[in-house]
């Protein structure tokens, strides 16, 4: 292929993507990670290798009465937080959330999620272009319709 | 979708506490209607961004895990009292709102 020919292509798709996409707001959702099945799949494709244990927090209820909604908080003490991604290992699909962090914000977040069964929940959280995880189990004693 | 965020921001030891509640269903896609017996579609928040002086300070992106009317709480620096910060969401069938609060 010539290269006029893949510049034109190229920029025809990027055009017909724009077109396509149903909001500019939800331009960035990353597809592939939240439609995921697999724990493993879902933290090769965000953290993409090599994760530390430590350095993050994460705060979830020992045992969860109510699986459809299960408050957990995620804190850290690392500099250049960039995301907090809240990962529930028995969930159909694993990735529950990612959140991207500013300048301003702090490295905090809470939510709710749902967490099936009884499960591992995992924080993973990029600082400096590095990923740090912290996991902790959940005992769900009702279901949650996740 | 009027009217489907609540929030809360107040300023405390130098920072904005920000807490929010979203009304929505938070449909995974693969719950069946008990009467129907028919799957309900999956229906979704996949982006939600919080905004202090038009620039971003909280932005979330999220699947179907996240539960029905969602809860997050998230900290920034700089906001002072009286001023406005600005949340909005969008879902996977292109519904939106958005709410403009008073820092407290």
């Amino acid at each position: 292929m010539n290269k006029n020919r893949r510049e034109f292509l190229h920029r025809s798709l990027a055009a017909l993507a724009a077109a396509l996409a149903p909001a500019a707001l939800s331009a960035n959702w990353p597809k592939e990670a939240f439609e995921t099945t697999e724990l493993q799949k879902a933290l090769d494709m965000i953290a993409g290798g090599d994760v530390e244990e430590g350095a993050v927090t994460l705060k979830v209820p020992g045992i969860a009465e109510d699986g459809g909604a299960v408050r957990v908080e995620v804190e850290t003490t690392l500099d250049n937080v960039e995301s907090i991604s809240l990962l529930v290992e028995k969930n159909p699909v694993p990735l529950t959330s990612q959140f991207v962090l500013h300048g301003q914000s702090h490295p905090y977040i809470a939510t709710n999620i749902k967490v099936r069964e009884t499960s591992d929940v995992i924080a993973l959280v990029k600082a400096d272009g590095r990923y740090y995880s912290h996991r902790r189990t959940v005992r769900v004693t009702a279901g949650g319709c996740s | 979708m009027a009217k489907s965020i609540k929030m809360r921001a107040r300023r405390k030891n130098g920072a904005v506490v920000v807490k929010v509640l979203i009304t929505h269903p938070m449909e995974t896609g693969r719950r069946q209607d008990r009467e129907s017996g028919e799957t309900v579609p999956a229906h979704f928040i996949q982006k939600v961004v919080g905004e202090y002086k038009g620039e971003k300070v909280f932005e979330a992106y999220w699947g179907t895990g996240v539960s029905k009317n969602p809860y997050m709480a998230f900290r920034f620096d700089g906001g002072e009292k009286g001023e406005k910060i600005k949340l909005s969401w969008v879902d996977n069938l292109g519904q939106s709102d958005s709410l403009e609060e008073t820092i407290q």
